[in-house]
């Protein structure tokens, strides 16, 4: 249901780089919990989390974010101090500390009282596992540790919307599991929209899904559905099966494959992983 | 809620507080402060100040105050383009495109925390004068017209901390221009051996009104005196010599410093107009009005006189 405070309402949105459709008539509305997005590269996600960041401006249809305007200079303002947002590749000042440059980005998002803002600095790095090294000059750090200071300084006074460009690339197994559940407990007061090419992560953390390839939404809809795409036509065999989508060895030696199955195929339960292969490869014929 | 949360709840303006803008400024400060570049200037311009007396009439007052300060004026711009490039070293979008605090703060932000190299280049300046004052003072004019007591004025050391900001000033901007720190470093070593290596170059009317670092004292011909004792007793002469075909008044003309200063605040603004806003426009025409109303009364008040010579 949209309301006038629903975060994120996206109307008929187009926006292209020359020749270039990224994003093309898009809508979607997006409330509290956390919204996946997934989608081959160029598939527009980046374009369009840039567009809710208030960094793009559509070229035309609607974008409301908090029922606001961010093409007014004052709305854009006022959703801006709800806004947290973390870009694919973040521009982070190498000669900085870890400590410092959250602390900095906390002066740019008004935080003004020091000793409140350094308690801010000090949680949301607690919140990435970053309180041992946030000392560290940003130079010396790993992509991964780099990736998390990131993460961090988009957490910053917990944003109503937060806007996530695959957070969780370069990240190791247990930061990941770290952020799911940070990120699970913001979809709990606020909206979060999540970039990403990893499927369990959608499935594990988010409680919507959508599915977008060549700046139209393919699918939108929760994960567990994203799997039933592909019900009837996931299936195992002794062999690659031509004609398949795809075909790959398992781990037990057996050929799993997606698409139309041969008669007699022994049929298996699909993952969602197995609903956004068949999704984007469908895409990829009609287009 | 934590507290820190309330913090950000409830009635906002509706537009960014100046007090983030100083509270950056004050970061920015603090980061000068931390900058290697920065104490390697200072240290290469008090020593230069120490030890640069070269061994002609004047020549001690014109390289304490203000060409020592060249290493400084160097070495802050180079700070001032690290920093100005900062959102710009690469193809990456700046840190946090989504904050209230935005670009054109930042730069304003980073202008004003110019304001520590300038500090320093300032108490530096008294500094030097103090001891300047204790040890005696300079050497000026040759025998009998000749003292070793000549003082700077106020005016004269206000010259190097405006020559420090605008060179500051000057790489904050071209940070941003350029996007590549190494190459805005590179061209402001360029332009800054022009003015300050090379400042023989600029200095001879009427060019020594338009150079940042104007040295006093200036040269005043004297070509219808025949012997330095038809001088007043009160001027600093110079014999003829290899470089001056008649006798030369040493002159600390302190209204075409003023006026120098005045011109040095205009480029300033010219510079830094980038960091108002919404008066961007306004304050860079003002700058260039100011910039031109210091050449012209520097050139109508110098004893070098219009058209020189």
């Amino acid at each position: 249901m949209i309301s006038a405070e629903t975060p994120v309402v996206v109307d008929d949105v187009t926006k292209s780089f020359r020749s270039t459709v990224a994003v093309d008539r898009l809508s979607l509305a997006a409330g509290r919990g956390v919204l996946g997005l997934l989608g081959p590269n160029g598939a527009g996600k980046t374009t369009l989390l840039r567009m809710l960041a208030t960094v793009l401006s559509p070229d035309s249809g609607a974008l409301r974010l908090f029922g606001l305007d961010p093409s007014d200079r004052r709305d854009r303002l006022a959703i801006r101090r709800r806004l947290g947002y973390l870009p694919q590749h973040a521009n982070l000042y190498s000669g900085f500390s870890g400590f410092d440059l959250v602390d900095y980005v906390a002066v740019l998002k008004e935080w003004n009282d020091r000793s409140t803002r350094h308690d801010e600095v000090r949680r949301v790095l607690e919140l990435v596992d970053m309180t041992a090294d946030m000392h560290r000059r940003i130079r010396s750090m790993s992509g991964g540790m780099q990736r998390r200071v990131a993460i961090a300084a988009s957490l910053l006074g917990n944003p109503d919307l937060l806007v996530l460009d695959e957070p969780s690339a370069g990240l190791d197994p247990e930061q990941r599991l770290r952020l799911r559940s940070v990120l699970s407990a913001s979809g709990r007061h606020g909206c979060v929209i999540v970039s990403t090419h990893l499927t369990d992560e959608v499935a594990a953390m988010c409680n919507r899904v959508i599915v977008l390839d060549h700046g139209v939404v393919r699918f939108d809809d929760e994960p567990q559905r994203l799997a039933s795409v592909a019900a009837g036509r996931v299936w195992i065999d002794d062999e690659p099966t031509p004609g398949a989508v795809h075909s790959w060895f398992t781990g037990d030696g057996s050929v799993r494959s997606v698409g139309t199955p041969p008669g007699g195929a022994q049929l298996v339960d699909p993952t969602i992983d197995d609903g956004y292969l068949l999704l984007t490869h469908d895409a990829k014929v009609m287009s | 809620m934590s507290a820190s949360t309330l913090v950000l709840t409830g009635a906002r303006p509706d537009r960014v507080g100046r007090h983030h803008v100083r509270q950056l400024a004050a970061i920015e400060a603090r980061r000068y402060a931390f900058r290697a570049s920065i104490w390697i200037g200072w240290a290469a311009t008090v020593l230069m100040a120490a030890t640069s007396h070269p061994d002609w009439p004047g020549g001690s007052y014109e390289n304490v105050l203000p060409l020592s300060f060249g290493p400084m004026a160097l070495c802050v711009y180079i700070a001032g383009a690290r920093t100005g490039s900062r959102d710009m070293d690469s193809d990456l979008p700046p840190l946090a495109p989504e904050a209230p605090v935005d670009l054109d703060d930042r730069l304003a932000a980073r202008l004003l925390g110019l304001a520590m190299p300038i500090a320093l280049t300032f108490v530096t300046a008294i500094g030097i004068a103090v001891v300047a004052r204790i040890e005696g003072g300079f050497w000026m004019g040759e025998f009998p017209r000749r003292t070793d007591t000549a003082q700077y004025s106020p005016l004269e050391i206000i010259q190097p901390p405006l020559m420090i900001a605008l060179a500051g000033a000057l790489g904050v901007v071209t940070g941003l221009v350029f996007r590549r720190p190494l190459l805005a470093i590179f061209t402001g070593a360029f332009v800054w051996f022009l003015l300050f290596p090379a400042y023989w170059v600029w200095n001879i009317p009427p060019l020594n009104v338009t150079t940042p670092a104007q040295i006093m004292p200036l040269r005043v011909p004297l070509p219808d005196v025949v012997s330095i004792r038809e001088t007043p007793t009160g001027w600093h002469v110079n014999y003829p010599g290899e470089y001056n075909e008649h006798f030369e008044r040493d002159l600390v003309h302190l209204p075409t410093v003023a006026f120098h200063n005045l011109y040095l605040v205009g480029l300033i603004m010219v510079v830094a107009a980038g960091a108002a806003r919404a008066y961007r426009r306004q304050v860079r025409l003002a700058g260039i009005a100011v910039v031109i109303v210091g050449v012209v009364a520097q050139l109508a008040v110098s004893p070098h006189g219009w058209p020189p010579g």
